[in-house]
């Protein structure tokens, strides 16, 4: 849809070989498996998988929101070529400034104890620049009137208790894009919502970041919506990377039968069956994971499965960690 | 027009807490009167002790009402006590009225200094251990209220009695006021404040003095509790996805701390405080029979042990009512700092 | 008898909490000195009306470990058959306040309308007085005496058990598992033992270890002020008060038994805090 920006433009966020652990009373878990992934500028990327894949840990360790004492983290995470990782200030630092965040739930994500108004100018204030009450106050007006609110006034006096869900996201995304960040990382954003507001609220949000030029890590477990969304897009499985490559890559010539799967779940209208969902479920995360994990799912599995499993480049940028790729000549 | 609405919402919660509230001092007033009126032996024999003559008995049975009908005396009581009138104390002599108008203000000063300390304190601790969770400020302040709690109120009396008092000789032993001192002409009631009032300098230094280690080893155990109660709820309100959306958008931790997180902590630790200043009021009990303090609770102990009937009644009421009145200022506290409160009508 | 993997994994985690264990473990030695007191006691005869006045007011020293009374009493030996009233104190109000307060919750929540209102409201009054208040209140109008002081504070316990199981019964009762019971013609009786209580239990266990100690802190209160067990019977609260005569010189007498009571009390809190956690996170 928009590949009409370069492909080549630098990376704005570069993850490497990040691996992440939480000490937990039942002992360490481990989340997250030697996770490689780029944003570049300005490019939309879709981080898919189902819930408890690992996904949204991933945005809250770029984010530098995970509990530090709990949590054992290795790898590399940058942002504009600084280490975030292992850096909290450096990661406070970026912060609703150069990355914002939409979250899940923006009703239970907006603070119910103090007005719409409060919060925001906090946000804004938060910006950097110095706004007089007056410039700060058409700042918010501005921003909601962009995400489509036809009466700013009433919304910022308003409490989150008071607003609709739908109305709700619009808020957050106006907060989210009014510091013209360069990152906006969207976990599952408007999940909690129906889907037409989802649908809303998904346009509006993409209209404004092409807008103000920023990149987005789109978080989902929807690949319907990750398909009209996204530039390129990472399967994740049980903590780790099982594909990525270009959307429509992913979409037409899926290589991981755990892709493939995924897609063969999606509803669609066109087609009578009813979606089979995937037999089994994530392993047991307390027990360590040898060779590839969606094995016990997997209907190809072979004995080669039980070794170790990396991820294998096919074409265009189309990668899996499946035993059953072929790499091309 | 949003303010009008604001307030009727305001005033249909309170008229509803009030309402509760004098159920509750109506079963209290039910339950102290079968207690008092099931109490085995005489209570005017008891008060005329075992020389007095029959008759003299007889009269003084008469002159309390026990020979009548159990509602109609139950009637009077009430009559009576709505207008302040609890009978004359079995042992002063004095209307049981005039005895705890003297105490009163003695224990108010002390019950809301003590108070002060426990919810100022307590949430200030409390705040500070769930945000360093489980780091040294949190590991101090959670030992620390783990002592404060489990050790009785009397025994902290004795303790801070026994190390300021009698070892460390900073502190008074006992008593309200030095005794070379005159007190502050009466306004209050409260030494403290009678002597700001009357600009008493040298007075308000003494009275604080003598207040200091009964409002500690009074507000202690509660202390405690409230930073314990707070703790847990700021915890909570950490974990919250608002707290996280917060971050996310690059507020302050310490702002988080004192605003954005504690706020929404507040209301729990509030609507919980009412229990921590009833379990105040019980210790008062305690405290001021350790430091001679000449309140209204250890007027209520020595009619206790004196089987003082009209005193005991008569303190139980009054404690009741503190408790209903103490809740209802805690509920309209909660609604000014709790929007959900204050702008939805009661579903 | 087997207990499931759940109650396992449930000790093992309550066994990686060192304050927990801590707790457990002073409330262990705690029953246990109180169960053998006449075997563990250096003095137990001093627990009665023993008199010695030649070892009157001694302090802390190898013969006497925590120094003797007025009267020449062991204060160690006191205190460790003052454990055994404390102890008995608490489970015999826990006792009749517990099955009490439970039944009066469960039948409340679970009925609804009038009998919910009537349970309710009758908590509320005794909820509106500081428990000590009504305890001395009761014992007070009354005369002093073990039994009393049991009975007194077991009246003004049950309504924190009543307040909470309500709560839990009004928050499960319209559970799946507990309206199909319902369906398939349970009773109610059979309902709220067989299907409510259950899930009640953690719960009522934990505030159960907590109320231990502030059953024992009550107890020792009413004490204090003079209207617990009578003379020669040792109790904690009353040592602390008799103690309090001969503050300064003999603060040993005080501090020693405060400091007992504050043991106890710190045991069964830390053991209930674990168990808290314990059941909080396995749901």
């Amino acid at each position: 849809m928009s590949s009409t920006r370069p492909v080549e433009a630098p990376d704005l966020l570069a993850i490497s070989n990040l691996s992440l652990g939480f000490s937990t009373l039942d002992g360490p878990v481990r989340v997250l498996r030697g996770i490689d992934l780029t944003v570049r500028a300005q490019e939309k990327v879709a981080l898919v998988g189902e819930s408890g894949s690992g996904k949204s840990v991933t945005a809250r360790a770029i984010m530098g929101l995970l509990p530090e004492r709990r949590t054992m983290a290795s790898g590399s995470i940058r942002f504009a070529g600084r280490e975030l990782l292992g850096r909290p200030a450096e990661a406070e630092a970026l912060r609703g400034r150069e990355i914002s965040m939409i979250f899940q739930d923006p009703t239970a994500s907006l603070n119910p104890f103090f007005s719409i108004r409060q919060q925001f100018r906090t946000v804004i204030a938060r910006g950097g620049a110095r706004h007089s009450a007056e410039a700060a106050e058409q700042r918010m007006r501005q921003a909601l009137r962009d995400v489509s609110i036809p009466d700013p006034e009433r919304v910022l006096g308003s409490y989150s208790f008071q607003l609709s869900g739908g109305l709700n996201q619009r808020v957050m995304i106006a907060m989210a894009l009014v510091n013209t960040p360069k990152l906006l990382i969207a976990d599952e954003p408007g999940t909690a919502l129906d889907v037409t507001v989802q649908e809303q609220t998904l346009r509006m949000m993409r209209r404004l970041s092409q807008q103000n030029g920023t990149a987005i890590l789109f978080i989902s477990h929807n690949l319907g919506v990750v398909r009209q969304f996204a530039d390129r897009v990472y399967v994740m499985y049980a903590g780790a990377l099982v594909e990525e490559g270009p959307v429509q890559r992913i979409f037409t010539a899926p290589l991981h039968p755990y892709t493939r799967a995924l897609l063969a779940s999606v509803p669609r209208l066109a087609r009578p069956t009813i979606p089979t969902g995937i037999e089994g479920s994530l392993p047991d995360r307390l027990k360590p994971i040898q060779g590839c994990a969606f094995r016990p799912r997997c209907s190809l599995s072979i004995s080669a499965c039980a070794s170790e499993v990396a991820l294998v480049a096919g074409a265009e940028g189309h990668r899996a960690a499946c035993v059953h790729v072929v790499p091309p000549a | 027009m949003i303010r009008r609405v604001r307030l009727a919402n305001v005033a249909a919660f309170l008229a509803a807490r009030v309402g509760a509230g004098l159920l509750v001092v109506f079963g209290v007033s039910v339950l102290i009167f079968v207690l008092a009126r099931a109490m085995p032996g005489d209570p005017a024999r008891l008060a005329l002790g075992p020389a007095a003559t029959a008759a003299q008995v007889e009269r003084l049975r008469a002159d309390m009402g026990l020979d009548e009908p159990l509602l109609y005396q139950y009637v009077t009581f009430v009559a009576g006590a709505l207008r302040l009138d609890f009978g004359t104390s079995l042992f002063t002599n004095r209307p049981v009225i005039a005895d705890l108008a003297y105490g009163f203000p003695a224990s108010l000063e002390l019950a809301l200094a003590a108070g002060m300390v426990m919810t100022i304190f307590g949430i200030l601790l409390g705040a500070v251990s769930a945000r360093f969770q489980n780091r040294w400020p949190d590991n101090v302040s959670r030992i620390l209220s783990l002592i404060a709690v489990a050790m009785p109120n009397f025994v902290w009396a004795l303790i801070l009695m026994l190390l300021f008092a009698y070892w460390a000789e900073l502190l008074p032993v006992s008593g309200r006021l030095s005794e070379r001192l005159q007190a502050p002409p009466f306004v209050t009631g409260l030494v403290t404040v009678d002597a700001v009032l009357a600009g008493q300098w040298a007075t308000l230094g003494d009275a604080l003095r003598h207040l200091a280690l009964p409002a500690v080893s009074l507000s202690l155990p509660g202390l405690a509790q409230v930073a314990r109660l707070t703790r847990t709820n700021m915890v909570d309100v950490y974990a919250r996805p608002y707290t996280e959306f917060a971050r996310a958008y690059g507020f302050s931790e310490r702002e988080i701390s004192v605003k954005w997180a504690l706020r929404p902590a507040l209301i729990p630790t509030f609507t919980l405080l009412g229990m921590q200043i009833v379990a105040l009021l019980g210790n008062a009990f305690l405290v001021e029979t350790v430091f001679a303090w000449p309140g209204m609770a250890r007027y209520g102990v020595e009619a206790i042990l004196r089987k003082d009937l009209n005193a005991i009644v008569a303190v139980v009421m009054i404690v009741s009512v503190a408790f209903v009145v103490i809740n209802i200022a805690i509920d309209l506290c909660v609604s000014f700092i709790d929007p959900r409160i204050r702008l939805q009508s009661a579903r | 008898m087997t207990a499931s993997p759940e109650f396992w994994r449930a000790m093992r985690r309550y066994a990686q909490d060192p304050m927990a264990v801590l707790g457990a473990a002073i409330v262990a030695v705690l029953v246990l000195a109180a169960i053998l007191a006449e075997q563990v006691a250096p003095y137990p005869a001093h627990a009665g009306a023993f008199v010695d006045f030649v070892n009157a007011n001694r302090p802390p020293d190898a013969t006497y470990l925590l120094g003797t009374d007025g009267i020449g009493r062991d204060v160690l030996s006191r205190i460790i058959f003052g454990y055994r009233t404390s102890l008995v104190l608490g489970l015999t109000v826990l006792g009749i306040a517990v099955p009490l307060g439970t039944a009066a919750g469960l039948v409340g929540g679970y009925a609804g309308g009038r009998a919910e209102a009537v349970v309710m409201r009758i908590t509320d009054v005794f909820l509106a007085l500081p428990s000590l208040v009504l305890a001395m209140a009761i014992v007070g109008l009354f005369r002093p005496s073990q039994i009393l002081a049991m009975a007194a504070v077991a009246a003004v316990w049950w309504p924190w058990y009543a307040r909470l199981v309500h709560g839990m019964v009004r928050s499960i009762r319209l559970e799946g598992y507990v309206v199909s019971a319902r369906l398939i013609g349970a009773s109610p009786v059979r309902i709220m033992v067989g299907e409510i209580l259950p899930n009640c239990a953690p719960t009522i266990l934990t505030k159960f270890s907590l109320d231990m100690g502030l059953v024992i802190l009550l107890g020792a209160s009413l004490s204090f002020l003079g209207l617990g067990a009578p003379a020669p019977i040792p109790d904690l609260g009353t040592m602390v008060a008799d103690g309090a005569n001969y503050l300064p010189d003999q603060w040993w007498l005080s501090v020693t038994a405060g400091g007992a009571i504050f043991l106890a009390v710190l045991g069964f809190n830390l053991v209930g805090d674990g168990l808290r956690d314990v059941f909080d996170t396995t749901g």
